[in-house]
């Protein structure tokens, strides 16, 4: 109800529109992940005579990954608080923190898919596979976009400073990667915990 | 790999009939930009259109791409009802079994995803910002990309029947028909990424509504008290957020089978083609919803205005949409009932099924209540909806009866689905079209449709629409299967189909009478002029600006206390008092839709014929023209009071 | 859902508060896999409530799921979204579960 509004365009109205309609997307984005979570519920049981989710998760190096991205996901959220308070040092400093934890937690999942790729469990290999790879694929494909809007929009605030724009974009970002965070918590839980017992 | 990836020659090879509607679509496109060349218009087209970042133009852009998409799906239809009613015992008709399958693969996607989804936004773009009292969406950029990857989508449907083939599969392309290993070739590609790239702008606009309309209200306007269209238009969004990211998906890992070779739906590996079946329902039946709830909108908007007494109901209209919103994501397993689930599934749906027939039904009585002692006037809007009560009902009444797990077993996939499926359709989501197309035709245009015209155009359509369809309701009960290019002979159906093709050419004099009626309207104009701005003596907020509006909609965004704010209005006859003008803030027009429409397109080739060096460079194209946006700093500008005020005398003086 | 004006998005009482609590959940789900001696429906169902519980610890502290002033639009088109991702996943396990009983027996499996 907008017994509050004065005049269209206020910076207000902008502010709290976009981020309403970046809230939308995620759970639109919530939605294709929950897709793609129905097709591995199906289909993790299909190895067809590949390898097993017992045989090919490693718990210590998922787990390590878990913790690294929670890491990573609660330094975005002070790099936000920093934004909101205008301090363009604070900010700068926790996002780049974030993309760092983000590359190391990148780089850990590639590694995890080259693996099973070595094990014998490539994604062309069988269902399971297929709906891993496209499941934490979509995941990791989500996280390269992430690391890359943390470049394209620092670089502004590095050079001209945190204004109007790059507090909400800046907000956008890190609501994105906080929502990342929640997918991985669930494919943590549901694919690595619930697939190794 | 080739430069050109899978592309060759043969691409360009077909039959002769497709020869021929591949010439007639390049000559019809050549003779368009030649004739806009000649007239020195790419300028004006460029400013005034397609950077354009006005709800009003890209809502227009998207009816005009609808009605070229609907000529295409029709003469599709007229091809198949002229095949069936020739290909009987002997005679193998005109057409090859594949060519067929092209077009009633091509047919379905045209008319659901072209037409129905181009008319629904279409509509929604024209009217909801108006209705709200706001002066543009939410996002207008945003709009205006959606849009483009909507136009994008569509390109392809024409595309194809010049360079390579489309999808033989239905329009739902189902696994593994539709996989790797037994539609191998572009076909079924093109059907992915038609559908790929006009589903995300789709579900962009889905977000920029829901915001508009939750965020963008004006002053006084709560919810109970806005029009029964924005609150149909409120519930579109929602299904529309939610079920568009399950077709992304589930095509998305289509397509990874397509491309990567993965092993979700294939019939070996452990894949699971049903699984498809599954999820794609679960988009497709919100999907139909998506469609046909605008229409139930406009009909609220239209029956009240015409039979000059106020929509009887609301608040049950309300909850008759909001139940239907949540009802039509639990019964999409009626869609494969014969697929072998067990009968406690099947049972639960079905009966899901029929539940969501009485929110329905509520609405359809309280519309026939608001006729009832009301002044009806039958203009060819209210036509239009007589014509909606007949078909669209009688459809629904044939969807509760399929909603009978042992019924549909009987019919499933029959031409009783089909003479269902197409009269909640047209005599839902078309006949609703139609409908507000000619209630707010003067808003936008400024001038008045020739209603004796539009008149004989119901009236062929709506005969036309039972010679066609009613014989397929019985040639469902006599067991014939849909999608037939060749039946055998004597078993008394060849005269049914007859009777059918010969309503599909009453419909398409309907269709002649609506273009002659444009025709004459557009020549007519200045002797028709909408000069009150309120033809109809309407109630709702769009019909208190000038026809057509002014760019800004509202010089002064209204302030409202009632629900059908503009009638309340006008009978307090209360005088607007005179407002100082104030400097409005509107936002640019921008190029960054047409870009990433452009961009998208050629990646969707690039991708369906295998060159993926292009599909590289178009898809960091378009990451490269979003950031580029994101650098721009002039996106607004100030309309001064003074202009205002002199757009205002102007239109008042008129 | 982040209202500039708003407290939480100036503190960073929220974030520590959120990041503890879900470092632990993590470490407890961790623990119970690698050293517990549950039983294997407890187990299953413990791992997946404590991964249901550090959604929403992230859902609450990062993301201020629900603090919003009113009208709610974000948590109220969250819990529509919520319900739906249920009907979906669940609707599908149960859906394709029914089929497969149906079904061939699965090959290679």
């Amino acid at each position: 109800m907008n017994t509050h509004e004065v005049s269209p365009d206020t910076h207000h109205d902008v502010y709290s529109k976009t981020v309403f309609g970046f809230w939308l997307y995620l759970l639109t984005d919530f939605m294709l992940f929950a897709t793609i979570f129905a097709a591995y519920s199906v289909l993790s049981g299909n190895h067809f005579g590949g390898p097993t989710q017992k045989q090919l998760f490693n718990l210590d190096h998922a787990t390590l990954q878990t913790v690294i991205f929670l890491i990573s996901t609660f330094t975005v959220g002070i790099a936000g608080v920093y934004t909101h308070r205008k301090k363009r040092g604070g900010a700068i400093v926790f996002f780049l923190i974030s993309f760092v934890l983000g590359i190391v937690f990148l780089g850990m999942e590639l590694h995890e898919f080259s693996h099973f790729i070595a094990a014998g469990s490539g994604w062309k290999k069988n269902a399971f596979a297929s709906s891993f790879f496209s499941l934490v694929g979509m995941f990791v494909l989500h996280l390269v976009f992430a690391l890359l809007w943390v470049i394209v929009l620092l670089v502004p605030v590095f050079r001209f400073g945190i204004t109007a724009r790059s507090v909400l974009r800046l907000t956008c970002l890190k609501m994105f990667w906080q929502f990342l965070s929640i997918v991985w918590a669930f494919i943590y839980t549901i694919v690595y915990l619930l697939g190794i017992v | 790999m080739s430069l050109f990836g899978r592309l060759g020659e043969h691409a360009l090879k077909h039959d002769w009939i497709e020869y021929a509607a591949g010439v007639s679509i390049v000559g019809g496109a050549l003779v368009v930009i030649i004739l806009i060349t000649y007239l020195k218009k790419w300028g004006w087209l460029w400013r005034e259109w397609f950077t354009s970042v006005d709800h009003k133009k890209i809502g227009i852009m998207y009816i005009v791409f609808s009605a070229i998409q609907l000529a295409k799906g029709l003469i599709d239809g007229l091809m198949m009802r002229a095949q069936q009613a020739t290909a009987s015992g002997d005679c193998m008709g005109y057409l090859g079994a594949e060519h067929f399958q092209q077009i009633f693969t091509a047919h379905g996607v045209t008319m659901i995803f072209f037409v129905g989804m181009g008319v629904v936004f279409g509509i929604i773009n024209l009217v909801l910002p108006l209705q709200i009292g706001a002066r543009d969406v939410a996002f207008p950029l945003l709009n205006s990309i959606s849009f483009w990857l909507f136009a994008a989508g569509g390109l392809y449907i024409f595309i194809s029947l010049v360079i390579g083939v489309f999808a033989g599969t239905g329009w739902t392309a189902y696994p593994p028909l539709a996989g790797l290993k037994y539609n191998p070739g572009v076909g079924v590609d093109y059907w992915l990424w038609s559908i790929q790239i006009s589903g995300a702008g789709s579900l962009l606009s889905g977000i920029n509504f829901l915001v508009t309309i939750l965020k963008m209200r004006c002053p006084g306007m709560k919810l109970m008290r806005m029009p029964v269209f924005v609150w149909a238009t409120l519930a579109t969004v929602v299904l529309v957020i939610f079920a568009f990211p399950i077709l992304t998906g589930t095509i998305g890992m289509l397509s990874t089978d397509r491309l990567l070779d993965t092993k979700i739906f294939t019939a070996d590996y452990g894949g699971n083609p049903m699984m498809y079946i599954n999820l794609i329902w679960a988009w497709g039946h919100p999907e139909v919803y998506i469609l046909v709830l605008p229409a139930f909108g406009i009909f609220s908007e239209v029956v009240p205005v015409f039979s000059h007494k106020k929509l009887f109901g609301y608040t049950s209209m309300v909850w008759a949409i909001a139940v239907i919103t949540f009802l039509s994501f639990i019964v999409w397993l009626h869609h494969f009932f014969t697929m072998g689930a067990g009968a406690n599934v099947n049972a639960f749906f079905g009966i899901m099924t029929m539940v969501i027939a009485i929110p329905t039904g509520v609405k359809v009585f309280n519309w026939l209540f608001t006729m009832y002692r009301g002044k009806v006037t039958f203009t060819t809007p209210m036509l239009w909806f007589m014509g909606f009560i007949f078909i669209f009902v009688t459809g629904g009444m044939t969807g509760v009866m399929m909603a009978i797990p042992g019924i549909d077993f009987q019919v499933h996939n029959s031409l009783f689905l089909i003479a269902h499926f197409h009269s909640v359709i047209i005599g839902g989501v078309l006949f609703g079209f139609f409908s507000g197309y000619s209630y707010w035709f003067p808003k936008f245009t400024g001038f008045r449709l020739n209603e004796k015209l539009g008149k004989y155009a119901f009236w062929f359509w709506f005969v036309g629409f039972i010679v066609a369809f009613f014989p397929l309701y019985l040639l469902g009960f006599m067991g014939a299967t849909r999608r037939m290019n060749h039946y055998p002979a004597g078993n008394g159906w060849q005269p049914l189909f007859i009777v059918a093709s010969i309503g599909a050419f009453l419909i398409l004099i309907g269709v002649l009478f609506q273009a002659a009626q444009l025709y004459k309207s557009i020549k007519e104009r200045n002797q028709n002029k909408d000069t009150t701005g309120d033809p109809w003596n309407g109630r709702a907020l769009e019909w208190s600006t000038a026809s057509p509006p002014p760019f800004y909609n509202f010089a002064h965004l209204p302030e409202v206390h009632s629900r059908d704010a503009f009638w309340e209005l006008k009978k307090s006859k209360k005088d607007i008092v005179k407002r100082k003008y104030e400097d409005i803030h509107m936002p640019k027009n921008s190029m960054v839709g047409v870009n990433i429409g452009i961009l998208s397109c050629v990646m969707g080739f690039a991708l369906v014929w295998h060159i993926f060096w292009l599909a590289a460079i178009t898809f960091i194209g378009i990451l490269i023209a979003l950031i580029a946006r994101l650098f721009v700093k002039e996106t607004d500008y100030y309309v001064k009071a003074e202009e205002v005020e002199q757009i205002e005398t102007r239109s008042r003086a008129t | 859902m982040i209202d500039e004006h708003h407290g939480w998005n100036l503190s960073f009482k929220p974030l520590w508060i959120g990041f503890i609590i879900s470092l632990v959940l993590v470490v407890s789900a961790y623990r119970i896999v690698a050293y517990g001696h549950l039983k294997h429906d407890t187990l299953m169902l413990s791992i997946i409530m404590i991964g249901c519980v550090l959604a929403l610890i992230q859902l609450i502290f990062f993301l201020h799921l629900g603090l919003e002033e009113k009208p709610r639009w974000n948590l109220i088109m969250f819990i529509f979204g919520v319900a739906l991702m249920f009907i979906l996943i669940g609707g599908t396990i149960w859906i394709m579960n029914n089929l497969n009983y149906n079904a061939m027996p699965r090959m290679g499996h």
